[in-house]
This record gives C-alpha cells, sequence and structure tokens, in this order.
C-alpha cells in the first residue's frame, strides 16, 4: 500500500496530471452553459418525432438529461486524458532516468509495477467521478432535477426514468464508465512498460481506441462480424444502466469481457516489466 | 313500386351522416370544461415509460392545461376528450357502415377535413347511436401513422365521459442519430406499435375554469 | 593490507555473466568484496563495469551465474538484501517536479521510515540542507550527484555501490566525492564498491580493487599485492647516498633515475630487487627502506594490453 500512495504522490505532484481535470470542467461548463441557452433549440430536436404524437410535459432538459447528454461523448476525450498519465506513469521513469533509483529499492518489480498499475486505475476513477460531480452538482444547479428520457436511437427505443431511481442508476451507471475506461488505462499502461518515452504509449493507446472504435462503426458486414472481438463494442455497456429493465446478463458479459481484457493487459505489462533489462 | 322508390329516396335523406356529429355536439353542448385525474399507463415497445399521473384540465371548445408533478407524455390524438373535435362544418361524413357495437346500434362514419380544414386528421369514427357516444376513433393513416382509440364512459353530472381510452399505435419510430447505415446489414427502423392505456377519474364538470389558467406558451408545456 | 581470507564476504559473484545477442558483456566473473573494502572496479570503456554493477543491482538479469550479498542469494532474498545496500548507476536522476527532500522521503520510505532527521542529515553531509526544499530541477549536475550520495546514505547501507560517482564532476567535486567515499569507509565503516576511470584517484581510495576487459576478470586483490608483482621502480632510502649511486651505477641490471635527499629512484629488471637489497647490505651501505614504486595507470594498461600473466 505504501508503493501506491507514493505512486499516487507522485502522480498528483505533477501539473501533467491536473491537465485532465482542466479540461473535464471546462467541457463541461462550456456545455451546459450553450445547452442552457439553447434549451428550446435542444428539445426540439430531441423530441422532434415524439412530438408529432404526443404531448410532453416537465422538465426534460433537466440535469440528470445533462449528464447523460455528455457522458455520451466520454469515448472521445476521457481516453485521451487516460493515456496522458497511464502512458506516462512507468515510460517516465525511464525517460527521467529514475528508474535506475527506483528499481534498485528493496521492493520488488512486481510490487513496483502492480503499485503503479493501481495509481493508474486510481486516476481514472478519479477523473471519470470528477466528470461526474461536475456534470451532476453543475446540471442540477443549472436544470434543476426532473425525470430522464433516454434515446437509444440505434435501439429505436426510448426509456422514461423515473426521478426517484436516476441517483441509483448514475452510480451504477458512472461505475460502469470507470470500468470501460479502465481497459484503455490498461492499454496504456502496457504500452508504457515497453517504452522509454512517453509520447509513443499516448499515441499508441489513442490509435488503437480510435482505430478498433472505427471498425466497429463501419456499416460493412465484415466489420460487423469483427464487433464481437473488439473491446470498444462493450465501452459503452454503462447506457445499459439507464434501459428499462436494466440488461443485467448483457452488463455482466460486457463487464467481464472488459474485466478480462484488463488482465490480460496487465499481466503482459507485469511480466515484460519484471524481465526487462534497464539498459538506459 | 314508385311509392317505395320515393320512399327510399325520402328515408336516405333523412339519414344524412353529419347529422350524428349534430346529435354528439348537441349533447355535449353544455359542457363548458372539466378537470379530471389522469393516468397513464404505456405498454409500447419503443417506449419504456413507468405509469404517469397528471391532472387534465379542458375548457371548450380547444384548451386543455396539463399538471404534472414529473414528465407526462399524453398521446396527442384520442387522448382526451373534446367533444369539439367533430364538428360537422369541419368536415365531410360519409356513412361506412351500420353495425352492433357491444350490443347497441352503431355507425361507421368516415369524417374527411373540408377544404378550408385541410390541415386536420382525418377519423373514421364508431359512434354509439343509442348513446350519441364516440366508441373508436380511427385516425386516417397520414405519414404512415394510424392510430385507434376505444372509449368507455361513464356518467359525472349529467354528461357521459371517459373513464378509459385504449390507444392502439402503430407509427414510425424515432429518427436515430449517427451514421445512414447501408448494406445489408442496414437496420430498417422499427416502428413504433403498442397501446396506451388512459384512466380518467374524479371528474370536476364544468367548475368555472378561467381562461387565464390556460395562458401558456405552446412550447411552455415541456421544458 | 594484503587480503584477509578471514574477513566477511559481502558480496560475492559466482560466474556471473551476461550475455546481449551474441556479445558477452560479462563473462564468468568471480568477484569477492569484503566488509570494509573499498572496493574499485576497473576497465577500458565498453569492459563491461556498468553491465556488472547492474546485474549486482538488479537492473539487469544475468544469463549464469550467481550473486550473494551477505551471505544471502540475491534473488531469493532480494527484498532483505537490497535493504542493506544502496547505489548510484551513471548519473543520479531524481523527481525533477519534487524537492530534494520530498525525493529522498519517496526513495528512502521504500526501503524502511525515515525520519524527517535523517533526510535533513543526509543533506547536511553533502552540502545541501540549505536547498533541501528547491526543486531538483534547479541543480547543478554536481549538486545532482550528491543529492545521489545522500540518497544513497540515507537508509544507513552496509555496502553502497557506485558507477563512476565523479563522472562529470569538477576537480573540486572530484576531491569531495573522495573524500566522502573515505570517510564513509573509515567513520561509518561502510563497504565501497566503486567503478572508475580515474585512476588516480581508485589508487588514492582503493583498499581491493577487479580489473575487466572485454567482459572477462582479469586481475582482482588487494592494491598493493596487485601492484607488487611485476613493480619495476622503488624508492631506496640509503646512507651514504653517493656511495650507494656509485655502486649501483655499476650493475647493469639497475638503472638509477634521481638521487637526492638521501632517496635513491631507481629501476630494476624485474626478478633483481631482493639481490640490489643484499648487495647494498654487504657493501656497507645502510638500506632504511626499499619501497617498490609502480602507478596503477602502468598496471592497468599493462594487463588491459593482456601483456602480463597475473
Amino acid at each position: 500500500m505504501k508503493l501506491f500512495w507514493l505512486e499516487i504522490f507522485k502522480t498528483f505532484s505533477r501539473w501533467r496530471t491536473y491537465i485532465g481535470f482542466g479540461f473535464i470542467a471546462l467541457v463541461v461548463i462550456l456545455t451546459e452553459v450553450v445547452m442552457k441557452w439553447s434549451t428550446n433549440e435542444i428539445m426540439f430536436r430531441m423530441m422532434r418525432s415524439l412530438q408529432k404524437d404526443f404531448l410532453i410535459f416537465g422538465n426534460l432538459l433537466n440535469g440528470w438529461f445533462v449528464t447523460a447528454f455528455i457522458m455520451n461523448s466520454l469515448h472521445f476525450h476521457i481516453p485521451f486524458l487516460i493515456t496522458l498519465v497511464a502512458g506516462d506513469i512507468v515510460s517516465s521513469e525511464a525517460t527521467s532516468g529514475t528508474v535506475r533509483l527506483l528499481l534498485i529499492r528493496p521492493p520488488s518489480r512486481s510490487k513496483i509495477i502492480t503499485a503503479k498499475y493501481l495509481a493508474s486505475l486510481f486516476y481514472t476513477a478519479a477523473i471519470v467521478l470528477f466528470l461526474a460531480f461536475m456534470c451532476i452538482f453543475l446540471g442540477l444547479a443549472l436544470f434543476g432535477s426532473g425525470d430522464l428520457i433516454m434515446n437509444f436511437a440505434t435501439r429505436f427505443r426510448i426509456v422514461f426514468i423515473p426521478e426517484a431511481e436516476i441517483p441509483v442508476r448514475m452510480l451504477l451507471a458512472f461505475a460502469a464508465a470507470i470500468w470501460s475506461m479502465t481497459v484503455v488505462t490498461s492499454i496504456a499502461f502496457l504500452f508504457s512498460t515497453l517504452a522509454e518515452n512517453s509520447i509513443g504509449p499516448i499515441i499508441g493507446t489513442m490509435a488503437v481506441v480510435v482505430v478498433f472504435f472505427v471498425l466497429g462503426n463501419f456499416p460493412f458486414d465484415f466489420f460487423r462480424t469483427l464487433n464481437p472481438y473488439l473491446f470498444t463494442t462493450y465501452m459503452s455497456f454503462w447506457q445499459r444502466f439507464l434501459d428499462d429493465p436494466i440488461p443485467w446478463q448483457e452488463i455482466a458479459r460486457s463487464a467481464v469481457i472488459l474485466g478480462l481484457h484488463n488482465i490480460g493487459l496487465f499481466l503482459i505489462a507485469f511480466v515484460a516489466y519484471s524481465r526487462k533489462d534497464i539498459k538506459s | 313500386m314508385l311509392l317505395f322508390l320515393l320512399s327510399s329516396g325520402l328515408i336516405q335523406a333523412q339519414e344524412d351522416p353529419a347529422r350524428h356529429l349534430d346529435s354528439l355536439e348537441k349533447k355535449y353542448s353544455g359542457l363548458k370544461d372539466y378537470l379530471v385525474d389522469v393516468n397513464v399507463h404505456f405498454d409500447v415497445e419503443a417506449l419504456k415509460a413507468p405509469d404517469m399521473q397528471a391532472k387534465l384540465y379542458y375548457k371548450a371548445p380547444d384548451k386543455i392545461k396539463v399538471e404534472s408533478k414529473n414528465v407526462f407524455f399524453f398521446p396527442k390524438e384520442g387522448g382526451y376528450f373534446n367533444p369539439s373535435l367533430f364538428r360537422k362544418k369541419d368536415f365531410d361524413v360519409r356513412l361506412l357502415e351500420r353495425l352492433t357495437y357491444d350490443g347497441r346500434k352503431a355507425v361507421k362514419l368516415r369524417l374527411t377535413p373540408t377544404e378550408m380544414n385541410r390541415h386536420h386528421q382525418g377519423f373514421v369514427l364508431t359512434l354509439d347511436t343509442d348513446r350519441n357516444l364516440v366508441r373508436e376513433i380511427n385516425t386516417s393513416p397520414s405519414e404512415g401513422r394510424t392510430l385507434r382509440a376505444v372509449i368507455e364512459y361513464a356518467k359525472f353530472a349529467d354528461f357521459e365521459l371517459p373513464v378509459h381510452i385504449e390507444l392502439h399505435l402503430d407509427m414510425p419510430s424515432v429518427e436515430p442519430n449517427g451514421m445512414k447505415e447501408f448494406g445489408s446489414f442496414s437496420q430498417r427502423s422499427k416502428r413504433i406499435t403498442g397501446k396506451v392505456e388512459i384512466a380518467y377519474s374524479n371528474y370536476k364538470v364544468n367548475s368555472g375554469l378561467s381562461d387565464e389558467m390556460f395562458k401558456e406558451t405552446e412550447s411552455g408545456k415541456l421544458k | 593490507m594484503g587480503d584477509s581470507p578471514d574477513k566477511e564476504v559481502v558480496l560475492r559473484t559466482n560466474g556471473l555473466s551476461k550475455k546481449f545477442g551474441r556479445r558477452w558483456a560479462a563473462k564468468d566473473l568471480n568477484l569477492e568484496v569484503h566488509r570494509g573494502d573499498v572496493f574499485c572496479f576497473l576497465g577500458p570503456n565498453g569492459a563491461g563495469k556498468s553491465t556488472t554493477i547492474r546485474m549486482i543491482l538488479t537492473l539487469l538479469m544475468p544469463t549464469a551465474g550467481s550473486i550473494e550479498m551477505f551471505g544471502m542469494n540475491l534473488h531469493k532474498k532480494r527484498s532483505a538484501v537490497l535493504s542493506k545496500v544502496c547505489g548510484i548507476v551513471e548519473k543520479p536522476d531524481f523527481y525533477l517536479y519534487l524537492s530534494a527532500y520530498k525525493n529522498l522521503k519517496i526513495l528512502g520510505s521504500m526501503t524502511r521510515r525515515i525520519e524527517k532527521r535523517e533526510i535533513t542529515e543526509a543533506l547536511e553531509v553533502v552540502g545541501l540542507k540549505a536547498r533541501a526544499f528547491e526543486k531538483v530541477k534547479t541543480y547543478s549536475h554536481g549538486m545532482k550527484q550528491r543529492l545521489g550520495i545522500a540518497q544513497a546514505l540515507l537508509t544507513g547501507p552496509e555496502l553502497i555501490i557506485l558507477d563512476e560517482p565523479t563522472a562529470g564532476l569538477d576537480p573540486q567535486g572530484t576531491k569531495e566525492v573522495r573524500e566522502l567515499i573515505r570517510k564513509l569507509s573509515r567513520d561509518r565503516e561502510m563497504t565501497v564498491f566503486l567503478s572508475s576511470h580515474l585512476l588516480s584517484e581508485v589508487e588514492l581510495v582503493a583498499t581491493r580493487m577487479a580489473v575487466i576487459n572485454r567482459g572477462e576478470l582479469i586481475a582482482q586483490g588487494s592494491v598493493s599485492d596487485l601492484l607488487g608483482k611485476e613493480v619495476t621502480g622503488y624508492s631506496i632510502d640509503v646512507s651514504p647516498l653517493d656511495q650507494a649511486v656509485e655502486l649501483v651505477g655499476k650493475l647493469p641490471w639497475v638503472e638509477v633515475l634521481s638521487a637526492q635527499n638521501g632517496k635513491m629512484e631507481v629501476h630494476i629488471e624485474p626478478g633483481h630487487s631482493s639481490e640490489l637489497n643484499r648487495f647494498l647490505v654487504t657493501h656497507h651501505i645502510e638500506v632504511s627502506s626499499f619501497s617498490p614504486h609502480r602507478t596503477l595507470e602502468d598496471f592497468f594498461l599493462k594487463i588491459t594490453e593482456g601483456t602480463s600473466e597475473i
């Protein structure tokens, strides 16, 4: 545990770590302020098809809706912010030369690498939770509370979640979002253990995420068959907590698959780092 | 023979289908306003929602207001009782058939909006002629949407008002966002089909609702 | 000072080898470092010194062989062993975004709980106390080197391993490091294992040494023992000096290099040193001192060129 807290201390002593938090704060504030200005336009777009057949009353554009809306962009900007830290946490020691002081200490390499991995996961959770905090609290302050309408467009479904159920579902959704982002963390971490600098892991991880995401969304038969094998397919499973009924089996399956990715990636990093010759 | 033919013509002249609408309008001419508790239950595959409750205010001829603590969806057509909806002057009426409905005499009328009211929806009404009650409303297919409302009534302060409306929907789905899809995997839009059941209770009829309370902008219905 | 077989061996390598691709960077090294030694590890560039030190400090995995420290196998009891060891490999690098104090706090606490007092003392020893809370990125190379020694001393190790500790330092810095090494050995009874190219400096501090060339160990022992073999220069205190110079000058296997102040510097062909001593005595020349006279540099260059059999 001591090693873990030392890694946390080192990570959060660097200004680079706070780029992610600053970026999220900026994006959330901007998005929510713009949404507040453009309420009518948003509601019109959102409910355009439903309004043909239904009269709609109540506070639809509320803090919960805004939160869900911003969370949908999770897979774009959050992975990049995660790689800034996870892709750097091991390789930076090589770049700076501190690896030569670090690895001659009594704690084994396996303990050190595990502590670094856990620190990366901690950062991932922190950044997603910060997003949650910003979205929810600012959203509720600007837009108030209310029921949540989720438009699962690709499934041609609209789901209505009563206000009383939202906090627990959101908590679960964010927990799931953290879990899905940990795969990005694990990829960046693995690259970081293999590289001697941070640029490679950061770019490499983003390349993997983007390529997988694009492949998974190509509307061609061949790429559709690849979908089950792409981790990005499962990364949006957090949305299922905002569905009705909650598809627990599907969620469990996605969580397990992502978990297996994490285990596999970490094990590779673990073995590679344990055997690595430090020549720098 | 000539007498039979003449009398048939006379009978036909007396059977102007539009008179049913007259009777309907007359039946509810005394209904100035009402307020009622509404419970909406959705049984629609593409719309997962819990039961919704609200208070509905109606003032003749066409004002409504809904009060709800939470978000409330209410079918635009066939969802609430508005006797002014089927005014004779707004439609060309054609008798489709005579039938028995729930053991009572009924007629099926096709209502086609007149030239002046082209923007209005067309309907097929099943009208209980014994009690002058609209028992079923079918909207004419328009933009791919059809709707059938089945209405049950009870008596409140001398007026027979709906206590239960069962709406059967069949309409195009919500538009998906994102890339247009093509190839064999392109998904055809699913339709919204299902049933919405609206229950009305605690009617207060002709309680003197003011016009002021209905002064909201159209978009003020949703925030 | 000769080798003392009774002294505790704090570091022993058995057949230690490392191969990179097809090249043996270190082959079959059998090193022995005794407690209290200032053990110098010498070799030309690319000889395998850093590779050996990195293996000892577990930065490289040996291809073959084993390493024992304090009687324990390093790879089986790594944590226990390394808790008694500290080192600097090449130039010491630190977390530049942290202060010296925080760097030492982090590095030290990986071994054991470190008190604030201990950090302050370590910084004071190396003369960095006044700048303890400044970020290391503001430090000069010499200051970082001193900080490196401070981190090595912080946990009170029994063995300190230094790879080129004076690299990049000015003469003053070099002198300070040399003095510090002497102090560590003398006052704190630490065993010091260091590699260096500065033979003159090594000569001044080392008690035992090993020489490596092309990955292979070619000499190991106490400095005096190693330098005692094949010595050809001698410094002899004689009286009367003039008479001694005249007598010695007649011998074909001796060359007098200088004679002043009762001291005669001579060059003797190998194998004749004791004969000269007897000659002087039998010719009634008083010999008060007969000291072999050979520089480490001579020795080093000779054996690494492969011109000597040891």
